[in-house]
């Protein structure tokens, strides 16, 4: 639009920018076959997110190898951006639009990234120069003022409540209680989509421990998230198998 | 007409005029636009904030994240995303039809957005929130037929809807967590990342319901067309934004393997 | 030129009776007086929390002492005003619900979140942005006034988690302490989600300013034709734009923790607290460049037209504005030295000396502005001058805490309070009084007492070195911030203290009964008092409704005072040489 706003095409003789082109210059109109073919390839994009994070599965089953953890978010996260391109610049129309939209979120997503790159910085390199600053991260968290024996993480007690629960459902009767308990729990880890039917491809620990040297180094012995199986070992798979 | 009527008969949006402070409705239309695009911005970093959460807590317990993912159902994830970005498209092609005055296929085309704003909700709330939750399943759910030995007969819900499944719910964040399987400790963490990213997106998605309400009853008085559409883009933006963020978070928490 | 005066009446003029006008304001999109409001209820507030701070120090007067008497064995104690030992102890008041520690939270929540974020950008800003690129109002007026009542709801909010009586978290609110206190009564959620609803006005507002400058700038007027206070606005309005959602999404997250107990700032449920301190620094950080950047493009503005000089070095400055915002989203982790990692802490601590580099090219440049100009030093000149001091101070503080090093020793001292205390409150109040002032005759029409101000000023000057320049001793030598008692030696310099902050109490009594007087029966102010050269000097005092009788046109830079005749007066009154004659300025 020739047009007072815009002070490049300042018209001394028409300040106010009545003569300009009128108000339909800046109303894109994005047609319908275009639109059609964002959605189809939307639609396509969806279908490959899904079908690589299969494929992902099938490798490391068939090959048995383990594929780092990152490349599954690595290969979704670019398929998405590439979706979320197309709907910014169709759907949303950034394409047709004035250059100062896509530059604000280009911005946007450049303050998204420092902070994730900043806080991740910082979280994950605890230990880097000192590594006795590495924390000690106990499975659960460490459960104090939340569960009522208040050293123990909230999995554990809801595990616990079940069987008191199936305990008093069978009277007391300890082999039945976990005979049911087991019933359930093959049921509920065999509910899914068949991965864990397999080896399950080997997973990093959810629980990096360092041990610590010096004087609080025993306090942490008996890492309160530790202890608290009461018979059940929820570290393997081994259930599921019997039950097929 | 006569030249005692004086009324203007045309409607609404032939006879629209700018605010006073702007020199033309196609500068005050750039600028609304550019505008919500900064409300945008705004909603891109607050999600981002989840998105902080979802990274720092995946990078430190993939094992929780990889069983809470299982937990999931990617196919209902996959049937919400093609719903969205088909409301997406049709949201589109509304503002195509009012921009050439085509109301009636606008109007149809704001229906189905707005159907499949509700049908994503549904099925976010009865397949996925309600099972997880406290363990009761609608009684259509496909998933129920795996679990018919642990199903608790005669405990229903909801004048028989809903079924009630012995060991199922109970998939909950922090301190309310009470699903007694979890293999990894930190189960409840991932819950409450699921659940506060979902539950904002949800909220944003009755935003933007509202918003495409609005613009479709006003569509049918008149008030919008070709030369006066800027609420029925602004709500389009908004709607694509609520896409948008769906677009990262069903990979995200979908498809861990 | 001449308009009949009595056709409009100005924004001020009532339209009715009482009720006519209380309606009047209440459903207004005049940016003006969404301005007037926004100061008036910004001063109000500032009032509340000043007490509080006056409460915190006379607590700070004495240490508190239990002495126990050795032979009855009964203990006593000196020194303490709020909430004592023996109540404690007696259970009448609940362990964690000190009332010190309310009153350091409610002073520090107040400031932060209701008085100076939106200080300069709310108030003046609101009032001058329009006026200064020739506009008729901002670029979304209804968004304005949602705006303002989104303000006041959450004003509603905090007050009344301080009227159930209030929160001891401190306004940073840190976890876990945060999520698990007072878990019965939720002041926190109430406190946190008037913050949060505070964000979205501080957002709008924001939001409102960058659209404004971009699209609604008079004719002629280009980026680098507008006053420098519009491109500190404007470079704050887009830090409020992309920071503030952040702490919307943080204090969301923190009510969720409180209400379900989710767990992602809680270490007893897996979670992480230094999350939360990067979730919560993240904003914090770019909002105190939110606070000083509109407080700077005052100061630009005012020093200019008050040495009736032009700006020394306008697109550095203006560029400054811009990279002080880029910088401030990349070192919020220097509020964490403490709690970080050693590679964060030094990479952060390495980019924190970079915003040193723009503020120091604007400090400079105002020194440069001052030389060789025709000072008057009248209230806001004055009030510019004490700024330049208590701000370079406060930026020269901030050195030792962004080294590493020295930061260790002194996170969490009284070093950090002066600190801060110098650049927010000798930094942004300075400024915000020296704009008041300064554009007093602009918005009420009429004059205030010079030398009641000037005296106010330096009462004020005075009180604020004793409160604060005594903290830096306190800090380096060991005393702990939000702390109600200390050993004895620093009693002294806490006894200096507390007496200066009754000096700037006096002092901003005085600029109350100076306002309230100009107002009762200041002299009627002419059009441009100053003999500014921005657009709003060409608009009356006060302004009309709709700002200009005729849309202005821009012909001449905002600080051409060499060459340009100001709006409203006689060309007799400025003589110009032939050779420097460019324009007379619009009117």
């Amino acid at each position: 639009m020739a047009h007072a706003a815009n002070n490049e095409t300042f018209n001394e003789l028409d300040p106010h920018g009545f003569e300009g082109h009128g108000h339909h210059a800046s109303h894109v109109i994005v047609g319908p076959f275009t639109l059609r073919t964002i959605l189809a390839l939307l639609l396509f994009f969806t279908v490959l997110t899904v079908a690589t994070a299969q494929l992902e599965t099938a490798i490391m089953n068939y090959f048995n190898i383990t594929l780092p953890w990152w490349v599954n978010v690595a290969v979704a996260m670019s398929i998405a951006v590439v979706k979320a391109v197309l709907v910014m610049a169709y759907f949303m129309q950034l394409k047709y639009d004035n250059p100062i939209n896509t530059v604000l979120m280009l911005f946007t997503f450049g303050a998204l990234a420092i902070f994730l790159f900043f806080t991740g910085l910082d979280l994950f390199s605890r230990g880097a120069i000192d590594p006795q600053k590495q924390t000690q991260i106990i499975a659960g968290g460490t459960g104090s003022g939340v569960t009522a024996k208040g050293n123990q993480s909230v999995t554990a007690f809801a595990r616990e409540r079940f069987m008191e629960k199936l305990l008093a459902k069978h009277e007391g009767d300890k082999v039945a209680a976990e005979m049911e308990f087991a019933k359930i729990e093959a049921e509920m880890t065999g509910h899914g989509h068949g991965h864990d039917a397999h080896a399950a491809p080997v997973i990093s620990s959810s629980n990096r421990t360092v041990k610590r040297v010096g004087a609080t180094g025993a306090l942490l012995e008996t890492a309160p998230g530790h202890a608290d199986d009461h018979g059940h070992d929820h570290g393997t798979h081994a259930a599921p198998k019997a039950a097929h | 007409m006569s030249t005692l009527d004086t009324r203007d008969s045309r409607p609404y949006w032939q006879r629209y005029m700018p605010g006073h402070h702007w020199r033309s409705a196609a500068e005050e239309f750039d600028s609304c636009k550019f505008g919500f695009w900064l409300f945008l911005s705004t909603e891109v970093l607050l999600f981002g904030g989840i998105f902080c959460a979802y990274f720092i807590f995946r990078s430190l317990y993939p094992g929780a994240f990889m069983e809470g993912s299982r937990a999931l159902d990617w196919r209902w994830g996959a049937l919400n995303t093609v719903v969205l970005l088909v409301s997406s498209y049709t949201m589109a092609a509304s503002i195509y039809c009012v921009q050439k005055g085509l109301f009636s296929r606008a109007k149809l085309n704001l229906w189905i957005t707005l159907i499949c704003g509700l049908l994503f909700l549904l099925i976010k709330f009865t397949f996925e929130y309600t099972p997880k939750w406290s363990g009761y399943f609608f009684v259509l759910d496909p998933a129920l037929s795996h679990h018919t030995e642990t199903m608790v007969q005669g405990k229903t819900a909801f004048m028989g809807l809903f079924q009630y499944v012995e060991g199922y719910g109970g998939k909950r964040p922090g301190s309310l967590f009470d699903f007694p399987f979890a293999k990894d400790a930190n189960m409840p963490l991932w819950w409450s990342v699921y659940y506060s990213g979902t539950a904002i997106h949800a909220l944003h998605v009755i935003i933007g319901m509202v918003l495409i309400a609005r613009v479709l009853k006003r569509v049918g008085q008149g008030y919008y067309g070709p030369t006066h559409y800027t609420m029925v883009e602004v709500s389009g933006l908004y709607w694509h934004l609520v896409d948008l963020i769906w677009i990262f978070l069903f990979p995200l928490l979908y498809l861990i393997h | 030129m001449a308009h009949d005066a009595h056709h409009h009446g100005s924004y001020l003029t009532p339209k009715g009776g009482f009720w006519t006008t209380v309606a009047d304001w209440a459903t207004t999109v005049d940016h003006k007086k969404i301005g007037m409001m926004y100061l008036v209820a910004i001063l109000f507030m500032f009032f509340i929390g000043g007490m509080a701070a006056m409460a915190v120090r006379l607590e700070l007067f004495e240490p508190v002492r239990t002495h126990v008497d050795p032979t009855t064995g009964a203990a006593h104690v000196t020194g303490q005003l709020f909430g004592s030992k023996a109540d404690a102890d007696a259970g009448n008041i609940k362990p964690g619900n000190n009332l010190y520690n309310r009153l350091f939270t409610l002073h520090g929540a107040i400031m932060v979140f209701m008085v100076i974020v939106p200080s300069i950008p709310a108030s003046l800003g609101n009032f001058f942005l329009p006026l200064m690129l020739g506009a008729k109002d901002v670029a979304f007026p209804r968004l304005n006034l949602l705006s303002w009542y989104i303000y006041v709801i959450g004003s509603i909010f905090a007050v009344t988690s301080i009227i159930l009586g209030g929160v001891d978290t401190g306004w940073t609110f840190y976890t876990p302490y945060s999520t698990t206190t007072d878990p019965g009564f939720n002041r926190v959620a109430i406190m946190t989600l008037a913050a949060f609803i505070l964000g979205f006005s501080s957002i709008l507002t924001g939001l409102n300013f960058v659209v404004t400058v971009h699209k609604l700038r008079a004719p002629g007027m280009g980026w680098f034709d507008m006053p420098l206070f519009i491109w500190a606005v404007y470079a704050a309005a887009i830090i409020q734009v992309l920071a503030t959602p952040v702490i919307g999404i943080t204090l969301l997250l923190l009510t969720f923790e409180r209400i379900f107990r989710v767990g992602i700032f809680d270490p007893a449920l897996g979670g992480d607290p230094v999350l939360f301190q990067h979730f919560f620094w993240f904003y914090s950080h770019p909002v105190v460049y939110v606070m000083i950047l509109p407080g700077m493009g005052v100061i630009s503005d005012v020093l200019a037209v008050q040495s009736h000089k032009k700006i020394f070095g306008y697109r550095a400055i203006a560029f400054a504005s811009l990279g002080i915002a880029g910088v401030s989203f990349i070192v919020w982790g220097h509020h964490m030295f403490a709690s970080m990692s050693e590679l964060a802490s030094m990479v952060f601590s390495a980019l924190t000396f970079l915003v040193a580099i723009p503020t120091a090219v604007k400090v400079f440049n105002w020194i440069a502005t001052l030389y060789k100009g025709s000072i008057v030093l009248n209230a806001p000149m004055v009030y510019t001058l004490i700024f330049l001091f208590l701000f370079s101070i406060g930026g020269l503080t901030g050195l030792p805490l962004g080294t590493l090093s020295t930061d260790l020793h002194l996170h969490d001292t009284y070093f950090v309070v002066a600190h801060f205390h110098y650049v927010m409150m000798g930094g942004t109040i300075m400024a915000l009084m020296a704009g008041i002032h300064h554009w007093w005759p602009k918005m009420t029409g009429r004059m205030y007492d010079e030398k009641g101000a000037i005296a106010g000023a330096l009462l004020v000057f005075i009180g604020f070195n004793l409160t604060f320049f005594t903290q830096f001793f306190l800090g380096s030598r060991g005393m702990p911030r939000r702390y109600a008692s200390y050993v004895d030696e620093f009693q002294i310099w806490h006894q200096i203290s507390t007496i200066g902050s009754f000096v700037i109490l006096l002092g901003f009594l005085v600029h109350l009964f100076v306002f309230l007087a100009s107002l009762a029966t200041g002299k009627k102010a002419p059009a441009n008092p100053w003999g500014g050269l921005t657009l709003e000097w060409v608009a009356d005092s006060p302004p009309d409704e709709h700002n200009f009788h005729h849309e202005p046109i821009v012909t001449h830079g905002p600080y051409d005072f060499e060459t340009v005749v100001p709006p409203h007066w006689d060309p007799k009154d400025y003589p110009i040489p032939a050779e420097n004659k460019v324009a007379v300025s619009h009117h």
